[in-house]
């Protein structure tokens, strides 16, 4: 049957990336994580992102576009072109909620998009789905 | 009211506060300062990113304002003038007063709106043009992205002609790209049919997307056209006659003036001074009547074919509207002057991207209570990531290729399923259209099932075409029934599996508890020495034995589902894969409502479909084929499901080729899977058998249907997981016939309990034993290490069960007789013996995995407690041995 | 069948479908100088115009229909076309 999550086979809980140059963004996403029961860990920019991705496994990353030293764009579409990373899941969180601006997002490759400000309870559901834990 | 979360957002804004004020000043120094500008706008960014999570909209939209001066500042659209650091500084300022109020009182100051208001209103009043109204941007598009309008220059002008003189009447002219996925035949789909159904069509061009193959190799099944069209039709209409290819259409509103080319043989420019002088005179009169007479006038001297012929028909269409744009006109006529230049016209009347508005194919409206085809229910965020999911792997392929953007997607949807709890076969179609994507090196495969999922129930061909299934189907999970049954719904109670499993552990320990029932009674008489006390827990074993198996039973059906949950999918499967491979195939299905155990159904779905396919890709041959065979045309494949005693068995029937055996030597023979004497002695029976073998696979070439050639092997392994077996019998010519035998309940192992190492005792898999014998210790042949013993003339390898556990080869305990008790297991195909101490009961015992640290270990399937509490363990033999 | 097929020729008449496209492409594959009418054609599958532009024989005579005929002309009628990459 279909893999699933990295952290599976360790029977660890998922594990979630985000990257967000927002202090209080960071802590929303960790605090809303944390209490579904998902391990987060967090990066400062798309290149802190691309580095932490490569140094452990994780199950899904939400990304923030616009950052300093490297932006979400370019992280995703990095991580894209890495055999060994790219199936990982990226969720867009965006401040903009045009219709270019989400197009963009997934052809840089993310897999959804959320806009700003996120719902605590839209975001548990679109992570847990996403690395497929039942409700 | 101070939270964890406000207090890191009051200090956030601060810092960010006074990171833009100080790069304010950077800038007010060096307006080119790039990286000022930049570190500016991402801390307004930020702070409008996090303000967002509070409810505090006045605090927020001010921010937003402030952001969109900024990004006019850093786009080059706004000049960053004193005035203008002054205005943002007091922005700075004001929203900073806020952030003070908010750490001391949790709240926003009274009259903060009106201020905000204000602010604001001063703000966006700087701003250029049209910008900052983000009310006013088009609704989330599906695909955002703009259509490339470089191909409408290569029109033919007749059509460019009709479609401006339409365009400037007043009518919205829009682009229409469409490029049909390549499989959209197999979808009934006719593109050209549905573009000739847009009106007004003021131009098509139809364009293949590749070159074309020699004409022997040209698939015609595989569409490859691609269309583009202009009209003046209502963009609701052509959203409404596109909305089942959606994904796959681009719609741009086109500017009129893009459609202007001039085309032709060049000319002498000096030929024409004298018109060219009185075209310009009358431009900026304003004259049109004398103009029109002008231009008709010439037209009658000059061949159709010249530049100057095209720059004429373009001037009088451009006159002939309501209110000529002096621009075009001036501009054809400089083309007629030069003679040989190109058409240059005025500043914003060219495509240029800026005026074109993005697409809105707006995507079907979706219903309330979405039931989604095969789906079942699946909640409204599932559908929303799962369109995303379509929409990603509609968009043109990245440099990484097609693994670059499809792996994300096969994970993400794979694990979706999991998250909402699809069934299993869900699972397996999802992940053998991947398999089928990355062997064929494109989305289609896993598009089309998306586009499935996708499909409101009710408008999905998979529904109408009802199959034997059908009136079983999905009742079981979602309590539907057929209308007039309402009554009767109501009674359906669905309950979560973990319940049921909670339920199924209770049981297993009740069986337990009562299993320790006989060692009382043993005791009462032993013991105490009382035989009618023995008698009486006797006779209640009895009574509370038949009530736990009842139970046992009773609960076992609650997880019982008819096998119609997995063959649900065969029809719409075996009709697509018949029609890519050209076959007539007639699928027939039969005890569909024959009912097994929850795991066992979802286990079994990737082995059947690989077992579908294989029939349909190698078993059935094309229809000459066949008729030359004397067959008929239509070939069937019948799925059945039957119980037999405890068993249930499932068979894929079909009339194909069948298996050749001497194909299957001689393929095995040069894969040097058995040798020539091998080869020689072996039956008919035993020739087909040898598809089980790991990486055989008698195919010619790989087709891209059954994914890598997958071989038998894995359908032996994925049917083995559930304690099952199975079995392939083929007639050359007539047709082969896979048999599944599966077990009704994976809940109940039955072991034989041996005894080895001294007194210890281990569970072997009923489904391993061959026999028991007792073997002679003089019997037992030596070959240095190994032992052998000859059993009805085959020489049997023996293996001592200690030494294979790795227990210390303890003083011999036998029975004092001079024979060895070995077990004959099957494993694999080969008979082993397995020396033990002592042969025990065999018994039925709920296996538990092991958990935890434990699950690491390897060679046993799990453990058991028994009656007198001790602890079973049960051999995976498969691991060991 | 919407194809009559002679010695040389096809004749399509009224609505040409998916299912039509494999006969016609197997007689283009055989005569590869055929040609063929369309002058009772009220429509043609997707495929069947992939296959004509693929194959790209004679045609002798446009669709009646004049929307259609003009599309079909433009599309088929084009000799550029014919090395369009």
């Amino acid at each position: 049957m279909a893999r699933s999550r990295e952290s599976e086979m360790n029977g660890a809980p998922p594990h979630i990336l985000v990257v967000d140059d927002g202090i209080t963004m960071r802590m929303f996403y960790r605090s809303v994580l944390e209490a579904a029961g998902f391990m987060v860990e967090e990066a400062t920019n798309g290149m802190e992102g691309y580095e932490k991705v490569l140094a452990q496994p994780f199950d899904l990353m939400i990304v923030d576009i616009n950052m300093p030293k490297m932006d979400g764009y370019s992280m995703i579409r990095t991580i894209r072109n890495d055999p060994a990373v790219r199936m990982i899941p990226a969720v867009v969180v965006s401040t903009e909620a045009a219709a270019k601006d989400s197009a963009r997002a997934l052809e840089a490759g993310a897999n959804f998009y959320l806009v700003k400000p996120v719902a605590p309870e839209d975001l548990t559901e679109v992570v847990r789905m996403i690395v497929g834990v039942a409700a | 009211m101070s939270t964890p979360l406000l207090d890191r957002f009051v200090s956030e804004a601060r810092d960010l506060l006074q990171l833009a004020a100080s790069g304010l000043l950077v800038l007010e120094r060096n307006p080119a300062d790039e990286a000022a500008i930049n570190d500016v706008f991402r801390s307004v960014h930020t702070l409008k990113g996090s303000a967002g999570l509070f409810d505090f909209p006045a605090f927020t939209k001010l921010v937003h304002a402030g952001e969109d001066v900024l990004s006019a500042v850093r786009d080059g659209r706004l000049g960053l003038t004193s005035e203008l650091v002054d205005t943002l500084l007091d922005t700075l300022d004001q929203t900073g007063a806020w952030i003070d109020a908010i750490a001391s009182d949790g709240v926003l100051p009274a009259g903060a709106d009106g201020l905000s208001k204000e602010m604001t209103a001063a703000l966006r009043a700087l701003l250029p043009g049209d910008f900052g109204t983000p009310e006013a941007e088009a609704p989330i598009a599906q695909t955002g992205d703009l259509v490339e309008l470089d191909w409408l220059a290569g029109l033919p002008e007749q059509d460019r002609l009709a479609a401006f003189s339409a365009a400037v009447g007043g009518a919205g002219l829009l682009a229409i790209e469409y490029v049909p996925l390549e499989d959209c035949f197999f979808s009934g789909e006719d593109p050209f049919a549905l573009l000739r159904q847009v009106t007004p069509l003021h131009s098509l061009s139809i364009e293949a997307g590749e070159p074309w193959p020699e004409i022997d190799n040209l698939d015609p099944y595989r569409c490859v056209l691609r269309f583009r069209a202009l009209t003046t039709a209502p963009r609701a209409d052509i959203e409404a006659l596109f909305r089942y290819v959606v994904e796959q259409v681009r719609v741009a509103a086109v500017p009129p003036p893009a459609l202007i080319s001039v085309g032709g043989d060049r000319h002498e420019g000096p030929v024409y001074g004298d018109f060219v002088d009185d075209a310009r005179r009358l431009i900026v009169a304003g004259d049109w009547p004398a103009f029109r007479q002008a231009i008709g006038a010439l037209r009658q001297f000059t061949a159709p074919t010249l530049r100057v012929g095209s720059a004429l028909r373009w001037l009088e269409v451009v006159l002939a509207a309501p209110d000529p744009v002096p621009g075009w006109l001036s501009g054809l006529v400089d083309c007629i002057a030069d003679g040989d230049a190109d058409l240059v016209l005025p500043a914003a009347s060219g495509p240029a991207p800026a005026t074109v508005s993005a697409v809105a194919p707006v995507p079907p409206p979706i219903p309330s209570s979405p039931g989604r085809t095969g789906l079942g229910t699946i909640s409204p965020m599932a559908i929303r990531i799962l369109e995303s999911q379509r929409t990603l792997l509609g968009l043109p392929l990245p440099p990484g290729g097609l693994a670059a953007r499809l792996d994300s997607v096969a994970r993400t949807v794979a694990n979706l399923l999991v998250a909402e709890a699809r069934r299993a076969t869900d699972s397996a179609l999802w992940s053998a259209a991947v398999d089928a994507a990355m062997a064929q090196d494109g989305v289609a495969p896993v598009v089309e099932i998306l586009d499935q999922w996708l499909t409101p129930d009710g408008m999905s061909a998979a529904d109408a075409m009802p199959t034997p299934g059908d009136q079983t189907r999905r009742r079981a999970e979602t309590g539907d029934h057929p209308g007039g049954e309402v009554k009767q719904a109501s009674r359906v109670l669905k309950v979560d599996q973990a319940k049921v499993d909670a339920l199924m552990t209770l049981i297993g320990e009740l069986v337990v508890s009562k299993n320790s029932l006989p060692f009382l009674a043993r005791r009462a008489e032993q013991v105490h020495g009382s035989r009618e006390m023995s008698r009486e827990i006797k006779d209640l074993h009895a009574v509370i034995d038949r009530l736990a198996q009842e139970m046992q039973t009773a609960i076992m059906a609650v997880r019982m589902l008819p096998v119609s949950e997995m063959f649900d999918r065969f029809p719409r499967l075996v009709r697509d894969v018949a029609r890519k491979l050209g076959k007539r195939i007639d699928l027939s299905i039969e005890g569909a409502d024959t009912e097994a155990d929850k795991n066992i159904i979802e286990a079994l779905g990737d082995p059947l479909l690989h077992i579908v396919r294989n029939a349909i890709d190698h078993g059935i041959e094309t229809p000459d084929l066949r008729e030359a065979a004397g067959k008929s045309p239509q070939a069937t494949i019948l799925l059945r499901a039957f119980q037999e005693s405890d068993q249930v068995i499932i068979e894929v029937l079909d009339d194909g080729r069948g298996i050749d055996p001497e194909k299957i030597k001689a393929s095995a023979l040069k894969k040097g899977v058995i040798d020539e004497n091998c080869a020689a002695r072996l039956t008919d029976q035993e020739a087909v058998n040898l598809v089980f073998t790991p990486g055989f696979s008698t195919a010619a070439k790989v087709s891209d249907l059954s994914g890598r050639g997958v071989g038998m092997d894995v359908v032996v392994t994925g049917v083995e997981k559930t304690g099952g077996s199975v079995a392939i019998t083929s007639v050359k010519g007539r047709g082969t016939t896979v048999r599944l035998s599966l077990p009704l309940s994976m809940a109940v192992t039955r072991v034989m309990v041996v005894e080895a190492g001294g007194g210890m005792l281990f569970g072997i898999p009923m489904e391993h034993i061959a026999e028991t014998v007792r073997v002679h210790r003089g019997a037992v042949r030596r070959f240095k290490q190994a032992e052998a013993f000859v059993l009805r003339d085959a020489i049997v390898p023996l293996i001592r069960l200690e030494v294979l556990l790795g227990m210390p080869s303890s003083v011999w305990i036998g029975d004092g007789s001079e024979e060895d008790a070995v077990l004959v297991v099957r494993v694999g195909g080969n008979l082993i013996g397995l020396l033990v101490d002592h042969f025990r009961e065999g018994m039925d015992i709920i296996l538990k995995p092991f958990d935890g640290i434990l699950s690491g270990i390897r060679g046993y399937s799990g453990s058991a407690l028994l009656g007198d509490g001790r602890v079973l363990l049960v051999l995976n033999l498969k691991e060991l041995l | 069948m919407p194809f009559t097929f002679t010695k040389n020729t096809v004749t399509a008449k009224e609505t040409c479908t998916v299912e039509d496209a494999l006969p016609l492409l197997e007689f283009l594959q055989s005569h590869p100088h055929a040609k063929i009418n369309l002058g009772p054609c009220d429509h043609l599958h997707t495929a069947i115009l992939q296959v004509l532009l693929a194959a790209r024989p004679q045609i002798t005579q446009m669709p009646g229909d004049p929307p259609l005929a003009h599309w079909l002309t433009q599309t088929l009628g084009s000799p550029a076309r014919k090395t369009a990459k």
